[in-house]
Parts: C-alpha cells; structure tokens; sequence
C-alpha cells in the first residue's frame, strides 16, 4: 500500500524547514550571548580603570557572569531537546518524560545562578539611580527590588508548568505505574 | 550527510508505512485522526533518526515510536484511545486463541462486543493488544515496550483471559 495518507516530500520540506529555524534560533542566541560576554567584560574593566568607581564596574563583571552561565545553560537545554528520541523502549520514554516535566530539577536550580548574578550586577551599577546615603542600603533595595521581580517571574513560570507540563508528567507517571504495575 | 537522512528517511517510510497505517488504523476509527497520528509518527521518526544505531531491528524501532507517539499522541486525550478490530479471522485468533469464541466474533453483533470490552481496557493493555495483533513475539513486545518477557506474557495472558471471560461468561 502507498503513503497516501502525506506528500512525503512536502513533509521532508516542512521538517527540515523547522531544524533549520530551531538551529537558527538557537545560534542568534548563543552569538548574542557570545557578544554580550565580553562586551560587558569590556565595560567592566573601562569603569575600573577610567572612572574609579570598582563598585559600578563589578557590576559589568556580574552582568558578563550572568551573560556566560546563561549561554552554558541554554546550550545544555538545547541539547536535551534534541536529545529527545521516541526511539526507545516506551518505559524508557516515559521516565524521561517523566524526568523532562519535573518542577523543581537541576536545570530549574541552574537558572537560578545566571538571575542572581545578574541581580547583584543590577544592585551594584544602579548605584547612582537611588538617593540613599547609604551603599548597602542602595545596594538591598535594588537587590529586593530585582528579587521580587524575579519571584513574580519564577510565579509565572510555576503557573505555566502546573497547566502545560504538570499534566503531561502525571500522564507520564500514571502510565508507568500500570506498565509496570 | 542531510541527503543521506532524507534517502534514509524515505526508504523506511516506503518500508514501513502500512504497518504504521495499522497502528493508526487500531488506535483511531476516525479516518482524519489516523491520518495526523500517522503525520506525528512520521515527525518522531523524522527527529529520532540521527539516534538509530541499529541495536534493535527497525521494525521494533519502528513500533516503539508508533506506540510512544500514540501513547503521547497530542491531539488526543489519551484515556480515550479507541481500538478498531477488523473482521480478520487471523487477527481474531492472535487475540483469541479460541476456534469457537472466533465463530462467534465473526459475526458482527459480537465483533462489536469484542471491541467495547477492548476500549474498556487500560491504554497500556491496548497498546500490548495493538501488538499482538501486529503478530509480534512475545520477546519483541517486550523489546518494544521495555518490559521483560516473562512479564509480557503474563500481561498478554491475563487480557485474553479477561476478553475471554467477558464475551463467553
């Protein structure tokens, strides 16, 4: 019997249309990354050595920090979602799955490191934007600042695993409990 | 090297379409939904080809990802997976091993029996029935679903039971 069902190479076309983009996409990302950190690295040790102000430098420092973690953890991601194969054995699938919907994994605690070492990057070069005396205390509101931001977003992302992904997972475990049950 | 993916790729499709057009065939009776769960299956084969190392034989590579992509088929929801049986009498008697009970299914009041307590089975009992009716060993179900023998027949074993029961109490 013939595929009829698919024109096999206007489906061919499409899939590779769609690696394309995905690899296109995720090359931007990482030259854009691969730009920022050491750009920012330039603007730390410009601050440092012409302005004096080792305070607002450190910043840029923090800044390219974030910048190359993130571009670390973005790259492992990508991987992973390649990675992805329905090629194996449907218990083996379903753990990774499983694994892959989980909240609080690795991944999750990762980008966690790249946030904070942008927000003390932020507290240190926004340190003329506020009117305290005070370094520390400028320094703390920006931080709590930037940290409540980051919980509404973490919030976010919490809200969007729970309706997308949590049901998947439980999908997942529900199935691998009556195999293996 | 992408050429050769796509040499790759058509090869098994032409190789293996109606066997995946079957799957398609059992898990949907929907005619538009068999044809984007076979769309979906070929996706996955599509993204899962660079990982082919050749350690299982295509045909069981070919039947996890048929059975992995209808188990997470996305347009779907999954507990609602209906099976189709065709009026085949060697496919009534992979499911059976019955010679009276096959009679019996033959005729189409009790095919439509068989096929309710089918659909009323969990979805990983449907996905082993799906197989079975593939005309898979036990030793290849197993392959495919990543259990081990012993364990799939036991499972096969007391579906058939259960199928058998209800339709001849």
């Amino acid at each position: 019997m013939e595929p009829n069902y698919t024109n096999i190479e206007q489906l061919i076309g499409g899939l590779k249309h769609e690696d394309a983009r995905n690899l296109r996409i995720s090359k931007i990302f990482q030259g854009l990354m691969a730009v920022m950190t050491p750009l920012y690295f330039i603007f730390f040790l410009i601050i440092l050595i012409s302005d004096g102000q080792p305070l607002k430098s450190l910043g840029f420092l923090f800044f390219s920090l974030g910048f190359l973690t993130f571009a670390i953890i973005f790259r492992k991601l990508y991987k992973e979602y390649k990675s992805i194969d329905y090629g194996v054995p449907t218990i083996e699938m379903l753990s990774k799955a499983a694994k892959r919907y989980e909240f609080w994994q690795r991944k999750t605690r990762l980008v966690l490191i790249p946030a904070i070492l942008v927000s003390i990057g932020v507290g240190f070069s926004l340190q003329d934007a506020l009117p305290f005396p005070d370094i520390k205390q400028r320094f703390l509101v920006i931080v709590i600042g930037y940290m409540i931001t980051l919980f509404f977003a973490f919030m976010v992302g919490y809200w969007k695993w729970r309706v997308r992904q949590k049901p998947l997972r439980d999908k997942a475990l529900a199935l691998l409990k009556e195999i293996e049950g | 090297m992408k050429e050769d993916k796509d040499i790759a790729f058509k090869q098994i499709v032409e190789d293996n379409s109606d066997r995946i057009m079957r799957i398609c065939r059992y898990y949907n009776p929907n005619a538009e939904d068999q044809k984007d769960m076979y769309q979906e299956i070929l996706v996955n084969v599509w993204k899962s080809l660079d990982k082919f190392r050749g350690d299982s034989a295509i045909s069981t590579w070919i039947y996890r990802i048929a059975v992995n992509t209808a188990l997470s088929f996305s347009g779907k929801t999954f507990r609602n997976l209906k099976m189709r049986i065709d009026k085949d009498p060697n496919q009534l008697n992979l499911l059976l091993d019955d010679d009276a009970l096959e009679q019996k299914m033959m005729q189409e009041t009790h095919l439509e029996e068989l096929q309710t307590q089918i659909n009323q089975l969990s979805v990983i009992d449907k996905a082993l029935i799906s197989l079975v009716l593939e005309g898979l060993s036990m030793r290849e179900i197993a392959d495919v679903i990543g259990l081990t023998e012993p364990n799939v027949r036991v499972k096969i074993h007391r579906i058939k039971d259960q199928l058998k029961q209800q339709l001849n109490p």
